[in-house]
């Protein structure tokens, strides 16, 4: 570059000089070639020597010679100058006609020789600075050896290339004469160029005089110049001069402060207080430890980068045809979502490598490689790879959970009373249960076959078979006795066994205290299979025995009685015939009590604790906490070590009992849970309570509502209000749902009348309902034709759909549960006319918003009017909108209708309080309402009193201030309330006292006190 | 073949058969739209057989009872694939015959002996009845239900016979009466076989009539000869001595003779439910019982030579295959098992079939061996849902045929007892005792 910039500087002196001055000053500013122009700028400021020198010293500094240099490496230093360039640009062109004279003019002068016009260019007069013009040697041969010029008649060439004649040399005697003729001849020295003796200038002499006599070459040089005084003399002396003061004692006595620091150091280190060297720890002994000694990490080894995937065939940019995707392919990539395509290029053939364009991916591809990098560190990732299977429970093989019940073997039936009790003989063969009327059955347990009856007075509380095989016997509980029956066809030894143990020959002596329970057998020789042959009578008053409980070995029977004292429980020893209660008083009721099959203990269940006792130390063990809420049953595990406790509550509880007296594993059973069968008569009968039940509630609702706005009547009728005719319907509306009780009473011939009256009036309640809500809505439309026609013409309409309504329901008696059944509806009209009242709620609804939509600029009630008015309206909608869809879902006939009543009843409540609202809404032209819902919300704590609602209304005479007031007063018969006296007393409470201002400020607090 | 339509389908069948009326092996194409009437048309006029003999068909294992297409959609087999099919002469459908009315409830019937009946009734009564349904005689022979009743089979062809009868009262009896419907009837009671101290559960003889085997809920099995002892055997308890001596009276003659046992198998762990003779050999005796136990013993010596164990399988009843070489046994896993006799003593032994029953099967009767080759794969079982089935062991994913008894009465009533013998069927439980004709109808007995 710096070549190219340097032949253009020289083409440009050229042209600069050729060319002339106007376009040369025009030049620099069509083109941007500062370059060439601060080149020629530098040219310019080297070439000249003016005054401008001084003003740009940097300039100055470059000669021609080293501007390619300097350009060359300093391109920076160029920016940063181009500016200032610009500047000596237009200085220099303002210079330009001083500057030329500069160059050398040529002259055109026409050659002697060719006759041709030639550039002649003046001898270049030497100056200052210019190079070797300071001598005027003539010879300018330059330090070559002259000898070589010895054969020559020259001996150089001078300046123009003229050969310098060698100047003519005398021989030695003509030396020595001119030494003769001229005195100064011996100061002249051989000049080796000229090749002839030059005479010395007298500085010449001079110098080489110094240099003989040892002295300072300079002739300038003075040796004895005199002392310059910098600092000495006078005014130039040391203001603060080096101290001469002998040394401190401190610099050599050792310093005490620091023995003071050194002792103390010195003395914590000996009372310990510092410990010299840091404590060895752990640390410090195990700093030289066998490195590879340690278990090899857990940790997985940091994640190598991913490899990039080997380019395949199908990324080449010439690919083989089979690789190029078809038509179908390459739609079907572009349709489908950037994440979802199986490879992010499509393959595309190139003739050649140079006309694959460049990769229009790239961007994307390295923002996206960058958003990886920065969002995604490679950190690994524990991906959850579990088989959804293997969270499924192994449930355990059916087949090994054997035996379980799969089937109903066969069934043995009690016909007379229901089978409480049963027991399963020790050999298997017999089951004998036993029945509320007091039969118990004997049977065989695999062929069911009963062969054996005995028949009770009472029911039977508990049968359970004796546990011992030696004999045979069964015990059957009735109210206060038990009975030991034998069972038929024993072998004539276990037969006489048991008769020996049941009734024995020899009475074991009775016991020291005599019990109140009885033990009565008959002989064995009187003794049949047919009748008990040992009967013990518990003391009156015990009650039935609902639990028998046999220890292992046959000999101890715990029974459980349903009666008074001492929880019931008894145990009886049968080869003492003797019986007693182990306790003398029990917590709580004893469900169930059972031996231990090894050891002494006994357990006692009440309803939520088991206890279990020694009763052979007779004392309490440990009490078993199952958290059941009433335990059922109960069993302990033949060895003893385990108890498990079954509850009503659809639990079971396993105690380990060497454990802890919290249960050791808690099973729960998890039934399924079944859809009603809505077409079950046992579903429509409990439909049927039901709805029954809430007419009468609504009933109690309605008149309650009645008494309530009974004024409102009494006002009509004693005229007091003048008569509008929409009024008709809000008395007719109370009055016809009173049906509605008196007809469940109602003939039970006549069922049919008395469902169709239900049917009508409940209608009727829904068409006025509707129809007030209209003539609300109306009012709020200011009676505007197009509003009132479109409503009026709808209004027929649902008329005319319910008045037909009322004839479709169909209804008998039932003599079952003594109330009428509707026994048929059809669903389908209901459907009709329950969607047509929803429509018409909803159309009357969204024109009640509209108005009130209207309104909403120029009234401040508005927020309170819709929320009162609005309130009413989707009451009464969301109430039709119950019956409605029940009715399409169509359970059954009885639900199609049930929730007709309540929607009357809502809707007519609703309607009613509106159309009174629009009453006073005519009357006063200002809407004023009575949250009736804080009726109930505003007496705090006193919801259960009584709750008396006066409503007055006072009409101010003044046309301006129209005061409405609703005062709740509540008596408070709580004496124990906490925050009101012991007294019962009188809270009033003003609900609302809502007051339109106009010019007379009405004062409240007076009211309220003055009532 | 162009099969255009589904109709049109073909399978290619082989047809088998081990009746008396073999096909020519030969591959036939029959359409796929063919049941079991067309399939036995085939079969006849093939055969050309003079009179039409009613077949069934066995697809493996099953018999067809829907058409062929639909079978073959079904189990998923292509029409290409050759079917053997194995053809039986049909049973016609069971018809009841008559009904026996009971009291109490039937715990064994039997028809073994010609043109009577036989029950053992809960009431301990054993009743004779005859053809006509008429009640020939009420025998009081148990004080307790009696359980099981056999005939005991006698060359003699007079009228009288000798029936053992096995109850609850912990003792069998032998009885002799004689067969007439006139005023000459009677009924004496010879012997009472006393071993057991639990209820029996069955007494059955041998084919010759010489040898009874009692089975009892003690686990015991006695093995008792049929021959009167003229004294008592075994010496009266004391305590039934008076009790006796009241009922039976002050006749000693009269009185039965107590009898002892000539050998007592002891080997079963549980109840016995019912102990059998081989009919080929009358010495050897296979029992089974709730212990999931089919034993068979070498009667003579009183030791079990054979035990087939089952995995919880408390058995119900056993009864002999004609072959001879199996035994099945009904448990109340309501399963009826077929183990073979010969296998070798393990400790499980699976079952060669086994025939699912919906509710608890209690009696097993074996086609009579006087019946053609052809029913020898013929087993009745009843059950306790009072649904008595016919079985073609060769078919063993669903009965052949099946009929309720006691249809008059709502709800299943137990089916306790099921005796078979030359196309009648008898059967004993909670409703009494039913006839039944099942079997070839050109056999039937006139009633």
């Amino acid at each position: 570059m710096a070549a190219t910039e340097a032949g253009r500087s020289s083409r440009k002196r050229k042209t600069a000089v050729e060319e002339p001055l106007n376009t040369e000053s025009t030049f620099p500013q069509n083109v941007g070639l500062e370059m060439e122009s601060d080149a020629e700028g530098d040219d310019e400021g080297a070439a000249s020597d003016d005054g401008e020198v001084d003003e740009f010293p940097e300039i100055d500094t470059r000669s021609d010679t080293e501007d390619e240099d300097y350009e060359s490496n300093s391109e920076d230093e160029e920016e940063e100058d181009e500016e200032e360039d610009e500047e000596d640009q237009e200085e220099t062109e303002s210079e330009e006609d001083d500057d030329l004279h500069i160059f050398p003019k040529a002259k055109t002068v026409v050659s002697d020789i060719t006759g041709q016009p030639k550039r002649v260019y003046p001898p270049i007069e030497p100056d200052y600075d210019s190079d070797s013009s300071t001598e005027d040697a003539p010879n300018r041969v330059g330090d070559i050896p002259m000898h070589w010029y010895d054969d020559l008649p020259h001996v150089g060439y001078d300046m123009n290339g003229r050969k310098v004649l060698r100047p003519a040399r005398g021989d030695e005697l003509d030396k020595f004469l001119e030494t003769i003729d001229d005195p100064n001849s011996w100061t002249a020295a051989f000049d080796k160029k000229a090749q002839m003796d030059k005479p010395l200038s007298s500085e010449e002499l001079d110098l080489i005089r110094r240099l003989q006599e040892n002295e300072n070459p300079d002739e300038q040089y003075d040796p004895y110049e005199p002392t310059v005084e910098w600092f000495t003399g006078k005014g130039k002396e040391e203001v603060m001069p080096l101290s001469s003061a002998p040394e401190p004692k401190r610099r050599w006595v050792p310093s005490k402060w620091e023995k003071q620091k050194v002792m103390k150091i010195v003395r914590a280190i000996r009372q310990g207080r510092i410990v010299p060297n840091k404590p060895r720890t752990t640390d410090d002994q195990s700093r030289f430890y066998p490195i590879w000694n340690e278990e090899p990490s857990n940790q997985p080894a940091p994640l190598p980068a991913p490899k990039p995937r080997l380019p395949t065939h199908a990324e080449s940019y010439n690919p083989p045809e089979e690789y190029l995707p078809t038509e179908e392919e390459r739609k079907a990539w572009e349709e489908t979502e950037k994440e979802d395509r199986d490879r992010d290029f499509l393959p595309q053939k190139y003739s050649a490598l140079r006309l694959v364009p460049a990769y229009n991916q790239f961007i994307q591809e390295r923002f996206s490689r960058q958003l990886d990098l920065y969002l995604a560190p490679r950190i690994q990732r524990t991906k959850l790879r579990i088989d959804p299977n293997s969270l499924i429970p192994k449930l355990p093989s059916p087949n090994s959970l054997k035996p379980f019940p799969v089937y109903r073997s066969l069934t043995v039936s009690h016909e007379k009373g229901r089978a409480r009790c049963i027991s399963v003989s020790p050999d298997g063969i017999w089951v004998a249960s036993g029945d509320e009327s007091g039969s118990v059955s004997l049977w065989e347990t695999i062929v069911g076959k009963v062969v054996k009856k005995w028949k009770f007075k009472g029911k039977i509380g508990a049968v359970e078979w004796c546990p011992r095989t030696d004999v045979c016997f069964l015990v059957v509980t009735i109210e206060e006795q038990l009975h030991f029956l034998i069972p038929p066809n024993l072998p004539v030894a276990i037969l006489k066994a048991t008769q020996a143990l049941l009734a024995p020959a020899n009475m074991p002596p009775p016991p020291a205290v005599p019990s109140p329970v009885k033990w009565v057998s008959t002989s064995a020789a009187a003794s049949t299979s047919d009748s008990p042959i040992l009967t013990v009578s518990l003391p009156s008053g015990s009650g039935l025995p609902k639990q028998l409980a046999w220890h292992k070995r046959g000999d101890y029977l715990a029974t459980v009685a349903s009666g008074e004292g001492q929880g019931g429980v008894w145990i009886h020893q049968l080869s003492r015939r003797h019986s007693q209660a182990p306790f003398k008083k029990i917590k709580g009721s004893v469900q169930l009590v059972l031996f231990h099959p090894t050891k002494p203990h006994f357990f006692v269940a009440t309803q939520r604790y088991v206890r279990m006792y020694n009763l052979a130390e007779q004392k309490l063990l440990k009490t078993l906490m199952p958290g059941i809420k009433w335990i059922s049953s109960m069993d302990v595990h033949p060895l003893g070590d385990h108890l498990i406790v079954g509850g009503y509550d659809r639990k079971l509880c396993w105690f380990d009992l060497e454990l802890s007296d919290k249960p050791y594993k808690i099973l729960r059973i998890v039934g399924a849970r079944k859809m009603v069968d809505w077409t079950s008569p046992t579903v429509i009968t409990g439909e049927a309570d039901v709805f029954g039940k809430l007419i009468f509630s609504l009933f109690g609702l309605y008149v309650w509502e009645i008494f309530q706005t009974s004024d409102f009547d009494w006002s009509i009728i004693t005229g007091k209000r003048k008569f509008v005719w929409p009024l008709i319907l809000s008395v007719i509306c109370p009055d016809r749902l009173d049906y509605l009780s008196f007809g469940d009473n109602a003939d039970r011939l006549h069922c049919t009348v008395y469902i169709r009256l239900l049917q009508v009036t409940g209608n009727l309640a829904i068409l006025t309902a509707s129809t007030s809500l209209m003539i609300r809505t109306i009012a709020l439309w200011e009676r505007q034709i197009r509003i009132v026609i479109p409503l009026c013409v709808l209004c027929l309409a649902h008329w005319v759909i319910l008045c037909r309504g009322m004839f479709i329901v169909h209804a008998v008696y039932s003599p079952e549960t003594k109330s009428c059944i509707v026994t048929f509806t059809d669903h389908v009209f209901l459907n009709v006319g329950f969607f047509a009242t929803m429509g018409f709620d909803f159309i009357i609804l969204c024109f009640t918003v509209t108005a009130l939509w209207k309104q909403r600029t120029h009234s401040d009630l508005w927020r309170l009017l819709f929320q009162d008015g609005l309130m009413y309206f989707c009451l009464t909608f969301f109430c039709n909108a119950v019956p409605a869809i029940l009715n399409v879902i169509n359970l059954n006939p009885l639900m199609n209708v049930i929730a007709t009543i309540p929607a009357a009843t809502v809707s007519t409540i609703a309607s009613c309080r509106l159309v009174m609202r629009l009453q006073e809404f005519n009357q006063t032209k200002a809407d004023v309402y009575v949250h009736s819902s804080q009726v109930l919300t505003n007496n705090n704590g006193t919801r259960g009193g009584p709750i008396r609602l006066a409503k007055r209304q006072t009409m101010s005479p003044a046309p301006q201030v129209m005061v409405t007031t609703d005062r709740i007063v509540v008596e408070n018969y709580t004496p124990t309330s906490i925050g009101s006296a012991k007294t019962a007393r009188k809270m009033m409470m003003d609900l609302e006292a809502m007051k339109e201002y106009s010019d007379t400020e009405y004062d409240r607090e007076s009211y309220v006190a003055g009532s | 073949m162009a099969s255009t339509s589904n109709a049109d389908v073909s399978h290619p069948v082989v047809f088998t058969t081990q009746t008396a009326y073999p096909l020519p092996s030969q591959k036939f194409m029959i359409p796929a739209s063919w049941r079991r009437y067309q399939l036995s048309q085939l079969v006849n006029k093939a055969l050309s057989l003079e009179k039409p003999v009613p077949f069934d068909f066995l697809v493996r294992g099953e018999i067809l009872r829907t058409t062929l297409g639909e079978w073959c959609a079904e189990k998923g087999i292509g029409e290409e694939e050759t079917l053997e099919i194995e053809y039986i002469e049909s049973v016609m459908p069971p018809q009841k015959m008559s009904s026996l009315p009971h009291e109490d409830w039937v715990s064994c019937v039997s028809c073994q002996e010609p043109n009577y009946f036989f029950t053992a009734s809960y009431d301990g009564n054993i009743r004779i009845f005859d053809y006509a349904q008429s009640l020939l005689q009420t025998i009081p022979v148990h004080e307790a239900p009696s359980t099981s009743l056999t005939v005991i089979p006698s060359n003699a062809n007079s009228d009288t016979r000798l029936i053992a009868s096995a109850s609850h009262d912990l003792t069998a009896r032998l009885t002799q009466i004689t067969l007439s419907t006139g005023p000459t009837a009677s009924a004496r009671t010879l012997a009472s076989l006393h071993l057991h101290t639990a209820p029996l559960t069955s007494i059955t003889s041998n084919s010759s009539g010489s040898y009874l085997l009692t089975a009892s809920n003690d686990g015991l099995i006695g093995f008792w000869d049929t021959s009167i002892p003229t004294t008592d055997e075994v010496a009266l308890e004391e305590g039934t001595e008076r009790k006796k001596r009241r009922k039976v009276g002050e006749d000693q003659d009269t009185r039965p003779k107590r009898k002892a046992p000539l050998n007592v198998l002891k080997s079963h762990t549980a109840r016995v439910s019912k102990a059998i003779f081989v009919k080929s050999d009358n010495k050897t005796a296979v029992s089974a019982g709730f212990d999931s136990t089919v034993r068979t013993w070498d009667t003579e010596n009183g030791v079990c030579t054979n035990t087939i164990t089952a995995s919880s399988k408390p058995f119900l009843d056993i009864a002999e295959l004609p072959s001879g070489q199996s035994v099945l046994a009904a448990s109340t896993d309501r399963t009826v098992c077929q183990y073979d006799l010969r296998a070798a003593e393990s400790a499980t032994t699976a079952s060669v079939t086994t025939l699912h029953h919906s509710a608890t099967p209690s009696c097993i009767a074996t086609s009579p061996s006087q019946s053609p080759s052809s029913s020898e794969h013929q087993i009745i079982t009843g059950a306790y849902d009072g649904v008595v089935r016919l079985w073609d062991l060769r078919s063993t994913k669903s009965a052949v045929t099946s009929f309720k008894v006691w249809e008059a009465r709502t709800g299943g009533r137990k089916v306790l007892s099921v005796d078979w013998t030359r196309g009648v069927v008898g059967i004993g439980g909670e409703g009494g005792v039913e006839v039944w004709r099942v079997g070839e109808g050109d056999r039937l007995v006139p009633s």
